[in-house]
């Protein structure tokens, strides 16, 4: 029996294991950036135009014609985003009221549209972190709401498409259209 | 568990091809059948502070980003799919198997083939998460290296040429399978689920992964071989379309991976202890080197690094003794689990593993046909293990700053319709491994061969 246990010694005197894990399964990891931490990003309070920053989702979408329509109001076929005016028409689907899609899908801004305010039915697809996503397809936010620069901001024409403490002023989303903000 | 030094039978063709020189060339046929009973024991959870809140279907952040995976309420849960209640590792499986192994050019050249085949199903492919998402289906822990890669399909060829008396090499492959399946489908209505217009796409090819063996008789007593495996896995690409009325579409595709192997490099040594003419007494070891640090699991995820895998050197020791026309051998083996302590998110059950084999074989003659008749059988037991979760930090910002720990899938700061969710304090989860879990069990083989010798 010894000489047995011996034996079974032997052979698995080489058996090991070669690296494994790497790292402390207890490390902190900070959010990649502020915007990711699933807070709304709150504009300055001056409430002007947002210079979105070269190469940020909110350029490729407006690409200078959100400083042209909302300064001008001229450019053809865009709304009039003066505060109070309700009465907008978008193509396809309204995104700031959710209508115009039908009930397993939702409306978001198209961005592929940056002269005239057009809504896209797209599908809700919860977002695996707790920033949000958004395609031709899905979106990740709520209805009423698109995702801008990380983070779920509320669609609006007017103050009265905000919540109580919100007002319709900040130019900074999508052309065509206005994002909710704190009114102070 | 075949030490890989000493010429068997067909089988070589797998496990090492330089090896066919050494086979007698016939037909093999064989039954074996494996028994596992694999034990899975959850701990209790310790109190209701853990469980998920009802009411959460539209939980969102305060800024209307949604929470993820929506989980299931707990005691929702536990009624209808109870922790641990679809698990699996009690099983029997029975297969037939048969080999063929011939020579060539004076016996220089030997070509083999190996088939083993489950009765039942000609394979199950029985995929699953290793984490919280598993609840939505079994909600139980699985063993990840057992169950249905016990019906991986096993079939393969190989050739072995000798170069001299002394040195052979060996060239073979196993056959795995890559298949693609799709599935658009037409939803005419969305709340009548039960009509669904879908046709199917479903495509099968055959891959190979290739191994390579090489034998090395450096004088009569001494034998060393070596040997290579590429990966093997069976590939399973999932795509599927939806198509609503209005003419939209939507899709979404992912694959699903079984059966992986590793790379496994092996190298072993034999030595004829005793060698008359009527009696050989041998022992033989080997070493088997598995890059398990690269293992994909069934949903082509690779374990996180905090949670590698290890790359495992597994040995076995083995006896053979032939005394006239009777053989007769036995074998021992360690495999390390290539899986560490699941103390976070991930529950990959595995153990370490030792094993104990044995084996006869009798030849004769009948009809004028030498035959060889043999029986074998394994017992391995899965040393038990068992691990606790370690504590998710609390996180305010509702942000995942623990990626590798058990998830909050309640966030803290998670709201219904504006208003916080009451219980969403601290940790809420439904992963089946929360707080800790422990496995163990046994495997046990036994299968009778005949060989009709060429």
């Amino acid at each position: 029996m010894i000489r047995l246990r011996g034996w079974l010694l032997f052979a698995a005197l080489p058996a090991c294991q070669f690296g494994g894990p790497v790292g402390n399964p207890s490390q902190y990891v900070p959010s990649p950036d502020a915007a990711d931490d699933g807070s709304v990003e709150l504009p300055s309070d001056d409430a002007t135009v947002v210079e979105p920053t070269e190469g940020s989702p909110a350029a490729l979408v407006t690409d200078s014609s959100v400083d042209d329509t909302l300064e001008s109001g001229s450019t053809p076929g865009a709304v009039d985003l003066d505060s109070g005016e309700c009465n907008q028409t978008v193509a396809v689907c309204d995104p700031v009221h959710n209508t115009g899609c039908n009930p397993l899908q939702q409306c978001d801004v198209d961005p592929s549209q940056a002269t005239t305010p057009t809504g896209l039915c797209v599908f809700n697809g919860p977002s695996e972190a707790a920033t949000c996503t958004s395609s031709i397809v899905s979106e990740s936010c709520a209805p009423g709401m698109t995702c801008v620069r990380s983070a779920c901001r509320s669609l609006c024409f007017c103050d009265s498409d905000c919540s109580a403490g919100q007002c319709c002023t900040d130019t900074s989303g999508p052309a065509g259209f206005l994002l909710c903000q704190s009114c102070e | 568990m075949q030490p890989g030094t000493v010429g068997g039978g067909a089988s070589a063709a797998y496990f090492n091809p330089a090896l066919l020189v050494d086979a007698p060339a016939g037909l093999t046929i064989g039954f074996l059948t494996i028994a596992e009973e694999i034990g899975i024991s959850l701990d209790g959870r310790p109190s209701t502070s853990a469980a998920v809140p009802g009411g959460i279907s539209n939980a969102a952040f305060p800024n209307g980003s949604p929470i993820g995976n929506i989980p299931i309420t707990t005691a929702q849960l536990q009624a209808t799919h109870p922790r641990q209640g679809a698990g699996t590792g009690h099983q029997v499986f029975a297969y037939e198997y048969v080999g063929f192994v011939a020579r060539l050019f004076d016996e220089r050249l030997s070509l083999g083939l190996y088939g083993m085949v489950p009765d039942g199903n000609f394979t199950n492919l029985t995929a699953f998460y290793d984490d919280e998402r598993e609840q939505y289906f079994t909600n139980s822990l699985h063993p990840e290296l057992y169950a249905d890669r016990l019906t991986a399909i096993s079939i393969a060829g190989g050739a072995s040429w000798k170069l001299s008396e002394e040195l052979s090499v060996g060239l073979g492959a196993s056959l795995s399978l890559r298949a693609g399946v799709g599935a658009p489908t037409y939803v005419s209505n969305a709340g009548d689920l039960a009509h669904l217009l879908i046709d199917t796409n479903a495509n099968v090819n055959v891959s190979l992964s290739p191994n390579v063996g090489v034998s090395f008789r450096p004088s009569p007593r001494w034998h060393f071989t070596g040997t290579v495996h590429a990966p093997e896995k069976v590939d399973l690409d999932v795509n599927f379309t939806f198509l609503l009325p209005g003419g939209l579409q939507q899709g979404s595709s992912f694959p699903l991976v079984y059966d992986y192997m590793p790379w496994q490099i092996g190298a072993g040594a034999a030595y004829d202890i005793v060698q008359s003419t009527a009696d050989t007494l041998t022992v033989a070891a080997t070493a088997v080197y598995g890059k398990w640090s690269d293992y994909e699991d069934r949903h082509g995820d690779t374990p996180i690094s905090a949670y590698g895998w290890y790359d495992t050197l597994t040995p076995t020791l083995g006896l053979r003794y032939d005394h006239d026309a009777a053989g007769y051998s036995v074998d021992a083996q360690y495999k390390p689990t290539p899986v560490p302590l699941q103390t976070g998110r991930t529950n990959y059950v595995d153990n370490d593993r030792v094993g104990f084999g044995g084996g006869v074989d009798y030849r004769f003659s009948m009809f004028h046909t030498s035959m060889r008749v043999g029986a074998q059988a394994q017992a391995y037991w899965l040393v038990a293990r068992h691990q606790a979760k370690l504590p998710t930090p609390g996180e305010p910002d509702g942000v995942d700053h623990y990626p590798a720990l058990v998830v909050d899938e309640v966030p803290d700061t998670a709201q219904v319709g504006g208003m916080a969710i009451p219980g969403s304090q601290g940790l809420q989860t439904n992963n089946p491994g929360w707080p800790g879990f422990g496995s163990g069990g046994y495997v046990l083989t036994g299968g009778v061969y005949l060989t009709v010798i060429q």
